[in-house]
This record gives structure tokens, sequence and C-alpha cells, in this order.
């Protein structure tokens, strides 16, 4: 797997998200620690979900008309989103975050 | 669990009833009953997004229907809905009947209407329903000067919208501070931003829209006359409850439910617009916007499931005009004590406390931070003001730590 280079883990704090313009825009997440990567556009509105409400439990929640979503598989968990939002592999390797875009 | 579900009305509380009820697991039948000749799409969008070349959006994607076992039926009025041995029975404006194990009634509101002398030209237009929507649009080309009457939500959205035609678009509007009984401070940014787009505002009252086969003007009580391509009226919605007052459900100007959406009548509910739900620490309100409809919807489909009630609801809704977004959740404007928390020097956004509880709040391009509001006002504890007031407090954390 072709991983990319995105930031420190420690440019995200806990429970927040960021915004990133890569080869896709992506919104990445540190929750507890584990980082996840979405693409940053709401499936339902235009929205960007990195300014999203993360849950411990791994879900986002659009602030624009909160939508809920896994971080983990995308599916959406509440309306009114009812689309999938498309989930990227992303890791952290000696303090880096990495996203891969296969 | 009730063998089956006929849901009256196919807007936003009605369509969102039916995908509640298969997310939470219901495998009986569920029939949606709608009255347009559409599938349900989402409102909010048609003074906003639609005017500025974007799309309707549905509230479920079309082959979502087949898919999860729903019976759409479009073009169908209901009539009443009567008590019957398993459940219910609905009657339907062809003559037919059908049987459900329980009925939900959706039917929504529809737009106020003035008595004005005038009102049935054709260029006199209201914007409820994706067909007004169309209509607006079709006229784009030959619109220069544009009346818009009533200065809520659905009006200024629109003058919004319209002036980014390059339309002349003056509202009349009887309330000398328009907005602010729902928006607080929020409604002189939002009207001070429509000054500078080029809209005007009159404090007047409307006796009569002019002219012979189109309208050509508006006339006020004033005197005044403003001469116009197509007036706009939008001046509020009232509850559609022909179908709640035929079957004999208690209403009070809407369907008087308890907090889960129950009626009067057993297996009946009521969501959405229509209806007027008990919110804790709030009491009976009826809230007129899109959220509140899919609050709705989840707590009646876990209702039938058999499954605990979702949180406690609380209100709220948000109006995008220009590129201002403000958000207002729960009761704001009724607190014992009001902070206000600044962002360089100008107000974001408004807490209102009774007794040290956040029972509502506005606030201005604000959204994280009013997600974490609606959670304290959900949560009913005390909160510090302090933090509140202060920028730099995280207000996540604060809920989080309280």
């Amino acid at each position: 797997m072709l991983w990319t280079r995105v930031c420190t883990d420690g440019e995200i704090p806990d429970g927040e998200g960021r915004r990133f313009v890569l080869q896709e825009t992506i919104a990445v997440f540190n929750v507890n620690g584990e980082f996840f990567a979405t693409i940053d556009i709401c499936s339902h509105g235009e929205s960007s979900l990195s300014e999203g409400y993360v849950e411990p439990d791994c879900t986002l929640e659009c602030v624009s008309h909160m939508a809920r979503f896994s971080l983990r598989t995308g599916q959406v968990l509440a309306p009114p989103a009812t689309v999938p939002i498309q989930v990227f592999p992303a890791k952290v390797e000696d303090g880096t975050v990495y996203v891969s875009f296969e | 669990m009730t063998a089956s579900v006929a849901i009256v009305g196919g807007g936003q509380a009605g369509a969102s009833t039916a995908a509640a009820l298969r997310r939470r697991g219901y495998s009986g039948g569920i029939t949606l009953l709608c009255g347009e000749d559409v599938a349900p799409y989402e409102r909010p969008p048609l003074s906003k997004g639609v005017l500025m070349g974007g799309p309707v959006v549905p509230v479920l994607p079309a082959a979502f229907y087949a898919e999860n076992d729903i019976d759409l039926r479009l073009g169908t009025r209901v009539e009443r809905v009567t008590a019957a041995p398993a459940g219910v029975l609905l009657g339907i404006a062809d003559g037919s009947e059908l049987e459900a194990g329980a009925a939900v009634i959706a039917t929504g509101t529809r737009p106020r209407q003035l008595s004005l002398p005038g009102r049935h030209l054709p260029n006199v237009l209201t914007l409820t329903t994706v067909e007004d929507a169309q209509t607006l649009l079709a006229l784009r080309p030959d619109l220069r000067r544009v009346v818009i009457i009533g200065a809520g939500f659905i009006g200024t959205e629109t003058a919004a919208g319209l002036v980014g035609w390059g339309c002349e678009v003056l509202i009349i509007e009887p309330v000398p501070d328009p907005l602010s009984a729902r928006l607080l401070w929020a409604a002189d940014v939002v009207l001070d931003r429509h000054a500078r787009a080029g809209v005007r505002v009159v404090c007047d009252s409307v006796s009569a829209i002019s002219g012979q086969v189109h309208a050509e003007s508006v006339v006020c009580a004033s005197g005044a006359e403003y001469p116009c391509d197509v007036v706009i009226i939008a001046v509020g919605n009232v509850p559609a409850l022909e179908v709640a007052e035929a079957s004999g459900l208690h209403c009070d100007g809407a369907i008087v439910c308890d907090g889960r959406g129950r009626t009067s009548m057993d297996r009946v509910f009521a969501a959405g617009d229509v209806a007027s739900w008990h919110y804790v620490g709030l009491g009976h309100l009826r809230v007129e916007h899109f959220r509140t409809a899919i609050d709705h919807a989840d707590a009646i489909a876990a209702d039938v499931v058999g499954d605990p009630p979702p949180r406690a609801l609380v209100p709220w809704f948000w109006t995008d005009q220009y590129e201002l977004r403000v958000e207002v959740a729960g009761l704001p404007g009724r607190g014992d004590r009001v902070v206000r928390r600044d962002s360089h020097g100008h107000i974001r956004m408004s807490f209102d406390l009774v007794d040290g509880v956040v029972r509502g709040a506005v606030g201005l391009d604000a959204g994280r931070e009013m997600r974490s509001v609606i959670e304290l006002i959900r949560s009913g504890t005390t909160v510090d003001p302090e933090l509140l007031m202060d920028p730099d407090t995280d207000l996540r954390r604060a809920v989080a730590n309280r």
C-alpha cells in the first residue's frame, strides 16, 4: 500500500479533526490517539467534515445539519445524510500520520 | 409489534419516519402517503441553495423506497384516520381505505394566505413546494423588481437569493424589528447584510396587489406603491390540520402530543411541523424546522419498535443568508440572565440562562460551538457563565468536563 504523509500526530488534538488538501481534500481525525481519514465534504450538504463533532465511539457528526457517520466505515448513522462518506486507511508511524489513497 | 405503519404526509417528517423505522430494524409494512406528486424532498434548500442554482435534495435516494420495501404512494390524499380493531383505518380521498397497525400524521403546514385584492394574479407566489421554486426559477429571465411580503426566514432567505440574481428586492414587513423575535441580536447582523446587498426593507402593511392580468405593483396602507414583476408572499405557515381534525385528534392550533409523539388517539402519532410535542423543561412546542422533523421521526420509530426513547429533544434551526449562518437552539430570549461570547469585538453567541442552566442560545457562524450548546441544553445542568463568555474556552471541553 502506498502511504502519503499528512502531518505529525501532535497537529491534531484528541477529539478533533483537520482538513488537508492532498490528492483529495480530506479530513483527518484523532480519536484517543487513533487516526481516521475521510473525504472532507459531507455527503449531505456542502460542509467541511473536519469541523465535525467527534465522539469517543469513533462517530462523527457534521456540524452543518447533524448527519452522523462512522469514522471506521463511512457508513451513515443518522440522517439527513443517506449516502456513506469515503474513508481512507490512516496510520501513525514515528509520530507521523499517513493516509493511503489507493 | 405493530404489523404495519401508515404515514400520512410525504415531507421531511414523513419520509424520515419511514427511514427511521427501517434503521431501527422495523420489519413490518410501511406505507408512505404523499399528497404531492413528487417523492419527499428537503424544503430548506428551496429558499436557499435552489435559488443559487443548487439541486432539489431528496430526503431519501430514489432507490431507497424499493430497496427498503416502503410503499410510496404519490398524489394520495388521506381524509381521516379512525380506530379499528387491529389498529387504524385510513380513509383516502379516492374512496379507498387502508388498514394499518399504527398511523403517523405528518401533514406539515401550508403557507398562510392573505386576503388581499390581487392575491390570485399569476405572478403572486409563495415558496413552499418544489413546484413553487420551479415557477420562480422559470420567471428569472424577466425578473427585475421583486416585492416580498414578510421578512421572516423564507422572505429574507429568498431576498438574499434574488438580489444575487441582480433583482431589485423590496421586503414589506409590518413588524418594525423583523427576525429579532427569533434571532435576537443576530437579526441586526442579517438585516445589515441585506442593506449592504441592496435589499430594502420597509415597515408597512400591504393593502392590495394591483394589476389586471399580472401583478404590477403592491399598494401599502401608508399609500406607498411599489412596482414589481413578481410578488412573493412569505407571511408564515399554518399547520395542515384537516386530517387531524376530521379524525377527532386533540388539537390546539397543532396536534397535541406527549414527549414521544403520541396523540390523543391510540396508535396514532404526529410528527413535524403539524405537531406540538412536549419538551423537557420547555413545555409544549410546535417547532417548524427541519431537524425537529427528523428528531420526531426517530422518537416515533423507537416507540414503534419498542426501543427506549432517544435522547431528550432540543429544538434547533439555522438560516443561511449570503455567507452568514445563524443558528438557534432551545428557547432563547426567555432567560433570567443572558451572557455573550464575543469574537474580535463582535458578538458571536448569546446564551439565555434560567437558574444557571442554559435554556437557549443564538450563534453566528458558530456551528461547532452550537453543537456543544445543544448538549448543554439537553443536559440541563448548571454551567459557569464565565466559561460561556470566554472566547478562548473550548465549549466542547467545558461540556465534557462539567
